[in-house]
């Protein structure tokens, strides 16, 4: 049993009894069944040209995983993983205890040459989401969403951002990692503005699609998808968030949050200690009001998949607490990729009890301001029953 | 004993330049750091006449206390022309075997370093033959910025010639042709503060590019010292290399270990400025898999402003295991020093 450390709530007669919220997964894909359905969701003149969208790359076969890319258990009988909400939602809520799911829909591939299309395409996975899975799949409220933006058009990304900032269950803004600057550039600065304002965090997510440069890097390019996966997402991690820092951007925008999806923790510590460490030194002609840390602290938030693991668990315990995963760690499965983190066993066992509770949903919650509580629905009387 | 792994004599510019010949010396050097990124402080900690004195060098080690140092000058980045890079190479080698090994001042401390051109590999392997009779000379320099991956096979041979005579090789951050990739693989930052943060993740992906390309399998005895990168940095990325590999080790089958298995045995770690405050310090169990305290060699960093002094190297470890940073370490890993420093306590 996969679940068991984990307390299940019971199912309940009462269709108006809540549970308390123990589990927010803070990486899950859905997509289309094809790219079919995403196509009335595309505004004129777009629609027309459907075909051009449809032509930019998934994924990219210079850097992928041999294993395939999903969970093997997650391909549904008919169209693309993740778009069986049957399926789903029995997985994430049934096989295991996830209360809410914070989707982010990889239809948008990555950045392509053109930011028209790039927007057009952004604009219509979130018309397509706020349709699908934000209302028509939801019935029960576990499903919260992400509105996609291309960063390679900021005025359009800041646009889409006040069309959805309002809507309740869309609760964040989700990038890739890749720009052709590091993020604090102020060429991008009206998208972080925009997401501010709405009080919406950033998730970051590497995307490995569309026709943007892949497996690049300070010294060449990667040989292998096993550097590449290691690799390319703190890396870009990292220069995003000292770009952050040290540009000013989260004195300009206070209430800007940033989740780093799938790309580790540990690393943070060291590449911020490094730059605090000659503050005095290389930050004094930034004119920056905090140390290093102290933004990390205040604005910077880490998924747990794929989770660093250690044969050693207290060992490994002991690094999570000195990183403080107490307060900067959200737990994430990325459902339905083929390295899914179950959060039975997403996390250190030697890690404190309060720290998990922590890092599985109040983190999450206090991020998202998402409920404490949901209603006992169909799937909570489902668990433990045959599927 | 101290042993200082990493002291970066400057070669100063009317000498390089000098020494490079013509054509090239109708041009001049690029800046020793660069231009791009303009520092809110001087890079140099002592002034730049000392940096560049044999003397004033070896007189700063003997008041630190320091038995040998292993010196690298930098050649002012990656030079696109292959002529071109082979002069400067060439000349710094000369310059320095002449100007520094050849110091009486030194009075025995001074160690070598031979920088090689990447852009030929049959140009570097005649380089590496004309320098490595001479026993003082005890690895290979290279650029942390390439443009490539140092697992590549392009750079095998040099690597290999390394193993055979008995020369670590150097890792070392080297700029100021403009022909070097972005630091970060997002462009360009704007400020110095940025890019001497994300600084070590160059040559933290040669380590990787090195185990996972199977150089270390083929090679098991190439020592590689990383000079600009803290053991906490490269373990917490290698870590997920870790994960990558038993998940994906289908494309790799050549990598027989776990990457962090290579790294134990074939990489150590210059001593940064860093380290002390990184939260893994504290204690060598305090990290994942264990025993730092035998990766970590003592480098003062001599003469640039980040520098570490043997005193302030992990004073919460224990003696036995700062002494090993301060000396045993390096003698167990470069295969030259271990040689000479025996046949002198036999002498």
């Amino acid at each position: 049993m996969t679940t068991a450390t984990l307390t299940r709530p019971q199912a309940q007669e009462n269709r108006f009894d809540t549970v308390d919220i123990k589990v927010i997964d803070t990486d899950v894909h859905v997509e289309p069944r094809s790219f079919d359905e995403l196509i009335p969701y595309l505004d004129a003149p777009w629609r027309d040209r459907a075909n051009l969208i449809d032509a930019v790359p998934w994924s990219r076969s210079t850097y992928k995983t041999l294993d395939g890319g999903g969970r093997k258990d997650a391909y549904p009988e008919k169209g693309d993983i993740g778009s069986d909400p049957e399926m789903v939602g029995r997985q994430l809520f049934v096989d295991d205890p996830i209360d809410f799911a914070m989707l982010l829909p990889w239809s948008f591939r990555g950045l392509t040459v053109d930011p028209r299309l790039d927007t057009a395409l952004a604009s219509a996975v979130n018309k397509w989401l706020a349709d699908t899975w934000l209302s028509k799949y939801n019935a029960e409220s576990r499903y919260f969403g992400a509105i996609t933006v291309s960063v390679d058009d900021p005025v359009g990304a800041a646009r889409e951002i006040d069309k959805w900032g309002g809507h309740p269950a869309f609760r964040q803004v989700l990038i890739g990692h890749y720009g052709p600057r590091p993020f604090g550039h102020p060429s991008y600065d009206s998208i972080w503005e925009a997401a501010a304002r709405h009080g919406l965090p950033i998730s970051m997510h590497f995307r490995g699609g569309a026709t943007q440069p892949l497996g690049w890097t300070s010294t060449g390019p990667l040989q292998y998808f096993v550097e590449y996966h290691s690799l390319i997402a703190p890396m870009a991690y990292a220069s995003h968030m000292v770009s952050w820092i040290c540009n000013g951007v989260l004195d300009r925008h206070p209430e800007m949050k940033v989740v780093f999806v799938e790309g580790g923790f540990l690393w943070y510590r060291p590449v911020v200690d490094r730059l605090q460490r000659h503050w005095k030194m290389t930050g004094h002609e930034l004119s920056l009001r905090k140390t290093p840390l102290e933004y990390v602290h205040d604005h910077f938030r880490f998924a747990s998949q794929p989770i660093e693991e250690n044969t050693d668990s207290q060992k490994i315990a002991a690094l999570f607490e000195e990183a403080n995963a107490a307060e900067l760690l959200l737990f994430s499965s990325d459902y339905p990729h083929y390295d899914y983190d179950p959060p039975s066993k997403a996390l250190p066992r030697s890690l404190d009890a309060e720290v998990k509770k922590r890092i599985l949903s109040e983190n999450a919650r206090v991020l998202y301001d998402l409920p404490k509580t949901r209603p006992v629905d169909r799937f909570d009387r489902a668990v433990g029953g045959l599927q | 004993m101290i042993i200082d792994c990493a002291v970066h004599p400057v070669l100063g510019d009317e000498e390089f330049n000098r020494e490079i010949g013509g054509p090239w010396n109708l041009l001049k050097l690029p800046p020793l750091f660069g231009d791009r990124y303009r520092a809110p402080l001087d890079q140099l900690a002592v002034p730049a006449e000392e940096a560049s004195s044999p003397a004033a060098v070896a007189e700063q080690l003997r008041r630190a206390g320091v038995d040998y140092a292993v010196l690298s000058p930098t050649t002012r980045g990656y030079w696109p022309n292959p002529q071109q890079a082979t002069a400067v190479a060439r000349a710094a080698n000369k310059l320095f075997a002449e100007k520094w090994l050849n110091a009486p001042e030194g009075e025995g401390r001074f160690l070598g370093s031979i920088r090689i051109a990447l852009n030929d590999v049959d140009v570097a392997l005649r380089e590496i033959d004309r320098w490595a009779d001479d026993e003082r000379f005890v690895q290979l320099v290279v650029p942390a910025r390439a443009l490539g991956t140092y697992g590549e096979q392009r750079f095998f041979p040099i690597w290999r010639a390394a193993v055979e005579r008995g020369l670590a090789v150097f890792i070392h951050d080297d700029l100021g042709t403009l022909c070097e990739p972005p630091p970060s693989q997002v462009g360009f930052p704007s400020h110095f503060a940025e890019i001497h943060a994300i600084r070590p993740m160059s040559a933290i992906v040669h380590l990787t590019s090195f185990i996972v390309a199977g150089v270390f399998e083929r090679l098991p005895d190439l020592r590689v010292v990383l000079g600009d990168v803290s053991v906490h940095a490269a373990r917490s990325l290698a870590i997920r290399t870790d994960k990558d590999w038993q998940s994906d080790r289908l494309e790799v089958p050549w990598v027989s270990k776990d990457p962090t298995t290579y790294l134990e045995r074939n990489v150590r770690f210059v001593t940064q400025p860093d380290d002390e405050i990184s939260p893994h310090s504290s204690s060598a169990a305090g990290t994942i898999g264990g025993d730092n305290s035998s990766l970590v060699v003592f480098g003062s960093r001599h003469p640039y402003w980040d520098g570490v002094r043997a005193e302030d190297v992990f004073t919460t470890w224990s003696e036995k295991d700062r002494a090993r940073c301060l000396a045993d370490n390096a003698l167990q890993f470069y295969p030259r020093l271990a040689a000479r420093v025996s046949a002198e306590i036999s002498s």
